[in-house]
């Protein structure tokens, strides 16, 4: 299976940690929050539409709130080959790092 | 915006626009979601700031989806028109084919008209060149002249400085230009010396501003040099002219280059006006010379202001007549071409009216072609139903099908355009002779005509396209898809009858037309003109009067040669020059009751050459002295003027007839002769009063009927021994009538028979395209008649009838227009034909003849082909 690009991985984790909540503006707090980035919705959007292609993820719509002018929100969850792909990322985070010492100390990141 | 914290509703319709599709309305609403809260945390003025960011955010997208998606469209939209032309050529064949010969009929008169508007504006400062001309408003005669008097050019910069300079110049006609044995007439232009300053004609070798300064110096054109000097370098060699009474030598300082077809002012040889003045005593005061004269402006003044300021120039120039008005005015140079045409002007002038004319028969024959454009196209509709259908369901907008189908008709204008371009260029010699011009066609190096070809090219496919577009585009799926349309009006029925109905009466009018003209021309041909012009031909001694001094030696010498049958002198030709018009006194009556005639100079025998007859009196008679300058002749027409009774014996003045001391000599009439067109037949028969004069103009010769072409060379021959300088250029009567007089109308005429030619066979193409396609639809009913008993005969009668009903209508509407049409044209003359009602009923037949054969032809196979093989075709 091909790797997953670095902001793929990201949303599927902020999907997988968001579950029932996850739709665009909720994955882009997320995505903040983790990355202390911006991200813009277009660098949302796109890796979003590459993975429900790859099956990775799957949409429905739900309804429409007040807040979004009337508009319905597109809420997203993985589907097994999502989750597998995600552990399976994870898997390959931990071999490569195992054993290393560390380069970056926990107060550099804060 | 207090408390609502939501992005203009406007501003949420761009960005849904502009976002790319997948993401949709639940994008436009993350996006709204993000502006509450920059809203809530920045204030509304930042959120709308990022707002309007994320919309230009979008724009590169969008741009690039939107060109890959029309651009996936258009290929589709190509392939698609590609495969219908292609199994539908002979259909796509017809409507490209009329657009073309459309368009080549525009482009020959694009170029006609272009040329037309664009004479004399080559000259630098044209606009600011004027041509001085005199209107002259006296008892004996009312004229305005494009000649003014010869000192006025001088006086006139002197008294009004803006005025920056003048120039002047005549011109001779008929003059000989000998070098060594070569021999050419020519029409000299007798110009001041800074005629090439002012004027903007080349020199290619030369200096402009020198090469006119000394008087017997001479400026050629290139191709008049060619001829005259081959290959030698004319430069610098010397050159005889020969005057009327003599000969003299110029020296060639200069050639210039060949003179614009687009200039009024046209010449081959420029020679100085100072050594004509001091060569001729008649010439030589410049207030005794009449002139054209030029002015040229200051670069901020006003032609009509100065113009208004004239007639205190006038009192101070001219002597006040009792009676007599002089006035002057100045004409643009760039007007003079198209709206001049005053008396002694330097050539023939146009009318703006010949360019409207083309223009309305490119617009008729425009408008032929693209009504079998729309015929051919709404006719055939059916065929592109399904096709219109299945593009609805899958989401084409009604807007898009009518582009898609305007598109096509753009595609095929533009093919008619690049077909109309070699179509064009083999027609421009025949439109050239046809229009007498020299017109030629360089697409590229003409940018106005280019931007005006596409131009009509877009309003031709949008006219022809347009209509079928919205027909092909209104068809609805749930019908054209379960084939109902086919069957059934496949749109726009009524509308095709019309037009094929228009198109059948705009032809049937231009045959009338065509039909009406040449049977005017007949009458022409055939009507008596009250002279024998037959076999005579004629040869103009203008320029030398030696000739006429010796009138005896060449009536003997060229009656010596076998074949001719009699010889006349005369200074007019019957039924080309009328003479000049003059007023008359009457003796016995009082000075109102003065009369005007025309005045016309004619040689001894005339009357009797011509087979005149003399009705009462007699001739005048060479032996007898007073005739020469004290008698005249009246034709029947102005004897009547002067009262019923005998009119021989009377006597008339007029200030024309002067001795050498000025006083009025008082002439007597001596005959009267018979009315004959004197003039052409556009007009009455005009009072004459004839005089003979010793400087004759022309020599005519009757030839006998056989072996005519032998006689004139043998007179050649004869011509070369007699002591004269003019080469032996003869013209037909008939030619010269026709040249002189009919040339417009012949032209006319001839542009009706083209214009007819080229309508009746645009809509017969028409006729035959439509027809096809009939018989295409039909073929299974063909079948079934003709299992149930139908012979071939019955479906000829079946479309015959059609068609027939058709061509009847288009009579209803074109015989009314082509005869009030007509009517107008013929009224321009005042002897015409009349315009008989067979005359339209066999116009109505021939055209009725040519769409049955069209028709026939296309169903005669349609009748002749097997039932079996049309029926079990399913």
């Amino acid at each position: 299976m091909k790797f997953l690009s670095r902001s793929e991985e990201f949303i599927l984790f902020a999907i997988w940690r968001l579950g029932e909540l996850a739709y665009c503006v909720e994955i882009r707090k997320e995505l903040r929050a983790v990355t202390r980035k911006n991200w813009s919705f277009g660098a949302i959007y796109v890796p979003l539409g590459r993975l429900e292609k790859r099956g990775l993820i799957k949409s429905r719509l739900g309804s429409p709130t007040p807040r979004r002018g009337g508009r319905s929100k597109r809420y997203y969850e993985l589907t097994r080959y999502g989750l597998k792909a995600l552990a399976e990322a994870r898997l390959v985070h931990e071999a490569m790092w195992n054993g290393q010492p560390r380069i970056v100390s926990d107060e550099s990141l804060s | 915006m207090t408390g609502d914290r939501k992005p203009p509703e406007f501003l949420s319709r761009w960005l849904l626009r502009v976002l790319p599709r997948s993401w949709g309305e639940t994008g436009v609403g993350d996006f709204e979601e993000e502006f509450v809260e920059i809203a809530e945390a920045k204030g509304v003025l930042r959120a709308v700031g990022w707002y309007l960011l994320q919309i230009l955010k979008c724009l590169p997208h969008f741009a690039w989806s939107t060109f890959y998606w029309r651009t996936v469209m258009l290929k589709n939209y190509f392939l698609i028109a590609v495969r219908d032309i292609r199994r539908h050529f002979f259909y796509t064949a017809i409507k490209v084919f009329g657009l073309a010969v459309g368009l080549a009929c525009a482009i020959l008169v694009l170029l006609f008209v272009q040329n037309e508007f664009s004479f004399d504006r080559f000259h630098e400062n044209a606009d600011r060149i004027y041509r001085l001309t005199h209107e002259i408003k006296a008892p004996s005669m009312e004229m305005h002249r494009a000649y003014v008097r010869g000192d006025l050019a001088s006086q006139l910069p002197r008294d009004y400085s803006e005025v920056q300079a003048a120039v002047r110049f005549v011109i001779h006609r008929g003059y000989v230009i000998e070098f060594g044995e070569r021999r050419l007439e020519t029409n000299p232009l007798y110009v001041d010396p800074n005629f090439l300053d002012f004027f903007s004609f080349p020199l290619m070798s030369g200096d402009k501003s020198t090469a006119l300064r000394d008087p017997q110096n001479a400026v050629l054109t290139e191709d008049f040099a060619r001829k005259l000097f081959g290959d030698q370098d004319p430069v610098g060699r010397t050159i005889s002219v020969y005057d009327q009474t003599n000969k003299y030598d110029l020296k060639v300082a200069g050639i210039a280059k060949n003179v614009p077809g687009n200039s009024h002012i046209q010449f081959e040889f420029l020679a100085s006006l100072a050594h004509l003045q001091k060569r001729d005593s008649s010439y030589r005061e410049d207030k005794s010379l009449l002139c054209l004269t030029y002015v040229r402006l200051a670069d901020r003044a006003d032609g009509p202001a100065l113009e208004a300021k004239l007639p205190a120039f006038v009192g101070r120039n001219f002597r006040p007549q009792p009676g007599s008005d002089n006035r002057l005015h100045l004409q643009p140079l760039t007007s003079i071409h198209l709206h001049s045409g005053l008396s002694l002007e330097l050539g023939k002038n146009s009318t703006p009216s010949v360019s409207y004319g083309l223009s309305l028969v490119v617009l008729i024959i425009l408008l032929i072609a693209s009504f079998n454009f729309i015929n051919l196209s709404t006719a055939q509709a059916g065929r592109r139903a399904k096709e219109v259908g299945l593009r609805k369901t899958i989401g084409a907008a009604r807007r898009q099908l009518v582009a898609q189908f305007l598109g096509e008709a753009f595609v095929l204008a533009g093919v008619a355009l690049i077909l109309s371009l070699f179509l064009s260029f083999l027609l421009l010699p025949f439109f050239n002779s046809l229009m007498d011009q020299q017109l030629q066609l360089d697409v590229l190096g003409n940018p106005l005509l280019c931007l005006g070809l596409i131009f009509i090219a877009v309003v031709v496919g949008f006219a022809s396209g347009l209509y079928p577009a919205f027909v092909l585009s209104s068809f609805r799926p749930s019908e054209s898809l379960r084939g109902e349309l086919i069957g059934r009006r496949s749109g726009g029925f009524i509308v095709r009858k019309g037009l094929v109905v228009l198109q059948f009466a705009i032809s049937l009018v231009l045959i009338l037309g065509a039909f009406i003209i040449g049977r005017q021309f007949q009458y022409i041909r055939g009507k008596n003109l009250g002279f024998q012009n037959d076999r005579v031909f004629s040869l103009s001694i203008l320029k030398d009067p030696g000739i006429s001094q010796r009138r005896d030696l060449f009536e003997r010498e060229l009656k010596s040669v076998p074949g001719v049958l009699d010889i006349a002198f005369s200074s007019g030709s019957p039924g080309i020059y009328k003479g000049f018009p003059l007023k008359f006194a009457v003796a016995g009556r009082s000075e109102a009751e003065s009369v005007e005639f025309n005045l016309q100079m004619i040689g001894y025998g005339f009357f009797d050459f011509f087979r005149i007859a003399v009705v009462q009196g007699r001739d005048f008679n060479q032996t007898i002295a007073s005739d020469e300058n004290s008698a005249v002749i009246l034709n029947e027409s102005a004897a009547k003027s002067l009262g019923n009774e005998l009119a021989v014996g009377k006597v008339i003045r007029s200030e024309f007839f002067t001795d050498e001391k000025g006083g009025q000599v008082p002439m007597t009439v001596i005959g009267v002769v018979k009315d004959y067109h004197n003039g052409s037949l556009h007009e009455e028969i005009e009072p004459a009063v004839y005089q003979v004069h010793s400087w004759m103009h022309d020599i005519f010769v009757r030839l006998s009927p056989v072996h005519i072409p032998e006689t004139l060379k043998a007179m050649e021959k004869k011509w070369r021994t007699l002591p004269t300088h003019i080469p032996f250029n003869y013209f037909s009567f008939d030619d010269l009538s026709e040249s002189f007089i009919y040339a417009k109308d012949r032209r006319t005429g001839r542009i009706f028979e083209f214009a007819s030619v080229i309508a009746v066979i645009l809509s017969c193409l028409g006729i035959v395209g439509l027809m096809s396609f009939s018989v295409e639809r039909r073929r299974k009913e063909i079948g079934i008649r003709k299992v149930l008993g139908a012979g071939s005969g019955n479906i000829l009668a079946l479309f015959l009838k059609d068609f027939t009903g058709l061509v009847l209508a288009a009579n209803v509407i074109a015989w009314p227009v082509g005869y009030f049409i007509m009517r107008g044209w013929l009224e321009k003359f005042a002897y015409r034909t009349n315009m008989p009602l067979w005359m339209f009923l066999s116009s109505g037949i021939a055209l009725l003849v040519v769409v049955s054969a069209a028709v026939c032809l296309q169903s005669f196979r349609a009748a002749q082909t097997d039932p079996v093989g049309t029926i079990r075709q399913e």
